[in-house]
This record gives structure tokens, sequence and C-alpha cells, in this order.
């Protein structure tokens, strides 16, 4: 199961600091996902396109990626149009979609796939574990970072699993289709999935209390700040404020 | 299902972080040291099983689960559901950051009504397993979709019919849930009864 799709590259993005850009990151989507303008929504998609250009995802997974958030897109497209009052722009004899209804829509698609490509491009392009790292150093409760670590170091262990598990249901034949005996076997199947999971965490606990485990895990990266960080920092405020006075 | 970046409004979703982080420090303060890994393990599971799809005729629902969560993690439920919708945001843009207190909520409330509910029963063997995860599963889902529901009409009246929409889309999952966590609970009683006891 490959989760980091996006961290393994050589660009600029990847090279920063995770502080930064988690320093950068967050202040930008706040400010798409709270905003009402199209002008600012478009200003941020600019630049989140050129982000997202500069970290040179792969194209075709950074689509996939994409579609999964316009999914919830639907939901909206199909109903707001409708039923945003307005200037109606057709009129279907008992439905009548509205021009403000259509802008709402696009408006929140907008914002959605904004917020969608800084996430690739800044916090994607890290680690999880460099990411984790950097959590505690802006003060994130340690009994959170070490859990997220488990968590997700064990993603991969119950991943692996789960394909094992896969495979075996393949192997003997197993088709999902509609009915009692598909879910019974699904039930099972994760039923097996969690008991796995749970006797390997004794085992795994067992095994970190001999070697001393008292609950925290050393800090092994430390970050420095590069100049390059601090450009990064400094050119991502500027355009934070431009667009902020749109 | 959850909520995406750029719908809500500010006040649904810092009541969201709010809600989730108190539920989140309760949380926090019932694992004890040697349930760290445990509760982490059960979420990662929890993040793997919600890849599996269950076909309805000739479509297909991912599975979420939550009430099963909230009777293997009981109170720390809120913890579990949270960090993996943390890495569901980060790496794969489901739900996303800003949203992420009102999905925890929606999803981890109910999840934590259930574990209340059902657990002390369950534990010790007053009600019958299959029964138990029915309920457990189905009323889990259903609550998370009526505050899935409930949280998209915070952004207006004109949201109101996309929340029925979504309401609606959510009913399937509640069968599928709900049978999914009765036989689950039936196997995990066969194979580590000791599982179900908090």
């Amino acid at each position: 199961m490959r989760l980091e799709t996006f961290s393994d590259g050589n660009s600029v993005l990847h090279a920063l600091d995770p502080r930064v850009k988690l320093f950068v990151y967050l202040p930008f989507v706040i400010l798409t996902a709270l905003t009402g303008e199209l002008l600012v929504t478009a200003a941020a998609l600019v630049t989140g396109l050129l982000l997202a250009g500069t970290a040179r995802p792969y194209g075709k997974l950074l689509l996939k990626r994409l579609a999964v958030v316009n999914f919830f897109m639907a939901f909206l497209w199909l109903t707001l149009p409708f039923s945003v009052e307005g200037e109606t722009v057709l009129n279907l004899s008992f439905l009548k979609m509205t021009r403000e209804g259509l802008l709402l829509s696009l408006l929140i698609t907008l914002k959605a796939n904004t917020i969608a490509l800084f996430t690739i491009a800044l916090p994607g392009t890290s680690t999880v574990i460099a990411l984790s790292h950097a959590m505690l150093h802006l003060r994130i409760p340690e009994k959170v970072v070490t859990l997220f670590y488990f968590f997700y170091r064990y993603i991969g262990v119950t991943g692996d699993e789960y394909e094992k598990m896969g495979q075996m249901l393949k192997a003997r034949g197993f088709r999902a289709l509609t009915g009692v005996h598909t879910v019974r076997v699904y039930a099972y199947f994760i039923g097996m999935l969690f008991v796995r999971s749970y006797e390997r965490s004794e085992r795994v606990y067992n095994a970190l209390v001999m070697r001393g485990f008292e609950g925290r895990f050393p800090m092994l990266l430390h970050f420095s700040l590069q100049p390059r960080d601090m450009v990064f920092a400094t050119v991502m405020s500027a355009v934070a404020i431009s667009i902020l006075l749109l | 299902m959850h909520i995406s970046e750029g719908v809500l409004p500010l006040t649904t979703l810092s009541a969201g972080y709010a809600l989730s982080a108190a539920g989140t420090a309760i949380g926090l303060k019932h694992i004890r040291e040697d349930r760290i890994v445990r509760t982490a393990m059960m979420s990662s599971t929890f993040f793997v099983a919600s890849f599996i799809h269950v076909p309805i005729g000739p479509a297909n629902v991912h599975l979420v689960l939550n009430g099963l969560v909230g009777l293997l993690t009981g109170r720390s439920c809120f913890v579990a559901i949270g960090i993996a919708l943390v890495m569901q945001a980060l790496l794969l843009q489901f739900g996303g950051i800003t949203t992420l207190g009102v999905n925890t909520l929606n999803m981890a409330l109910p999840a934590l009504f259930c574990f209340l509910i059902f657990s002390p029963g369950i534990s010790r063997g007053k009600i019958p397993l299959f029964p138990a995860g029915l309920l457990c599963g189905a009323l889990s889902s259903l609550l998370s979709a009526l505050l899935l529901s409930l949280s998209l009409t915070t952004a207006g009246e004109a949201f109101l019919p996309a929340a029925k929409l979504v309401l609606l889309a959510n009913l399937p999952l509640m069968v599928v849930d709900g049978l999914i966590t009765g036989f689950v609970l039936l196997f995990i009683g066969k194979v580590k009864p000791e599982m179900l006891k908090p």
C-alpha cells in the first residue's frame, strides 16, 4: 500500500523544511476555505497550480486524486443551482436554475480543488515521518505524535496483511457479489484483520517494553532553516497578503 | 462520506474543531501508556478496512465501521478516528484540514455513543452479538449521516437539498455497515472474545 505517493521527488518543494511548508500551508488553506470571492479563489487557484507545477507530481495520479475531491462536488452541482434564489438562467417548468446557484457551485468546486493542490504540493511533498517530526517541533502533544507514528507505521503492515488475505480470497475463487455471502466473507475478513492487529499490538508493546520504551520516541530529525526556506516563506507571505488585498 | 473543503462557514468549522479537541483530550487521558500501540493499531486497521468496497447492485459502497471502532477503542475513539482522518485529508485528499474537526466529530460522536450504549451489554455477554452489532453498525452510520447533513445545512438554507441527497445516499451504507458489524462481532466473539472487553 503506497500512501506517500508524492513525497519522493527532487523539486525545490521537496527540499524545503517541513515546518516552513506547514507554516505556509495552513494560512493559505484557511484563507481559501473561508473566502466568498471568486477573484480571491481564482488567485489562490493560480498559486496552487504554480506550486503543484513546481512539485512536478505525476500527472495521472494528480488527476485521480482531484477526481476524488470532485466526487463530493457532484452532490452540490446536482442541488445548489436549483436551490439558491436568484436570477433564473434556465427554466425547466418545475425547476429553476439560477445564476447565483451556478456561481456558488463553481466557487466551492474551485476552493476544494485549490486546497487539494496546496495539500499535494506542500505537506504532500514531505514524508510522513518528517511531518510528524515537524509536528513535534510545532508543539503538538507528544502522545498524539507517538500515536500518529505507530498508526502510520502499522498501516503498512496491516495493508500488506490486507493484500495477502485478498489474494487468498481470490485463490479460493471468491468474487464480490450483492448478497449476504459476500457480506459475511468480508466481515470475517475484517474481523481477522482486527484480531491480527490486536495480537500484533500486544507483541509489539511487549517488545518495546523490553527495550525500555517509555511512551515516546527521541527526536532524530532536527531541522535547520536554510536561506531557501526563508525566501519561500517570505514570497508566500507576500502572495497571501496580496491575495487578501484583492 | 466526508465534507470537503470550502463549503462550511467559519462558525461550523470552529465548533467542529472545539468539540473534537475536547473529545480527543478526553480520549488521550484514557489511553494509558500500555494502550498507545493498541489504539494506534486499531486505528490503522480501521483505515485499511475502509478500502473495502461492498457491491450493492451495480454500484458499491465503501465501509465506514465507526460503530465497530467505537466498540474496540472505547473512550479513545476520538483519537483513533481523528488520526485516521488526518491521514486521509493529508495523503488522499478525502475530507480536508479545515473540515477535520467537523468530520471527526461526525464520525466519532456516534462511535462513542454506540460504545456507551452497547459495550456494557456486550462485554458481559448479556446481549447476543449479531443483533448487537447490527444495531450498533446501523445506528452509528445513521447518526453519522444525520450529523453530516446537519453540518451541511449550517452553510445556509440553499444546502438543504444537498443535505437530503447526502443522507439518502448514505442509507444503503447503513444496512451494509450494520450487517458487517454484526458478523464481525460474531467472529471476534468466537476467535478473540477479550477484544470486546473495554
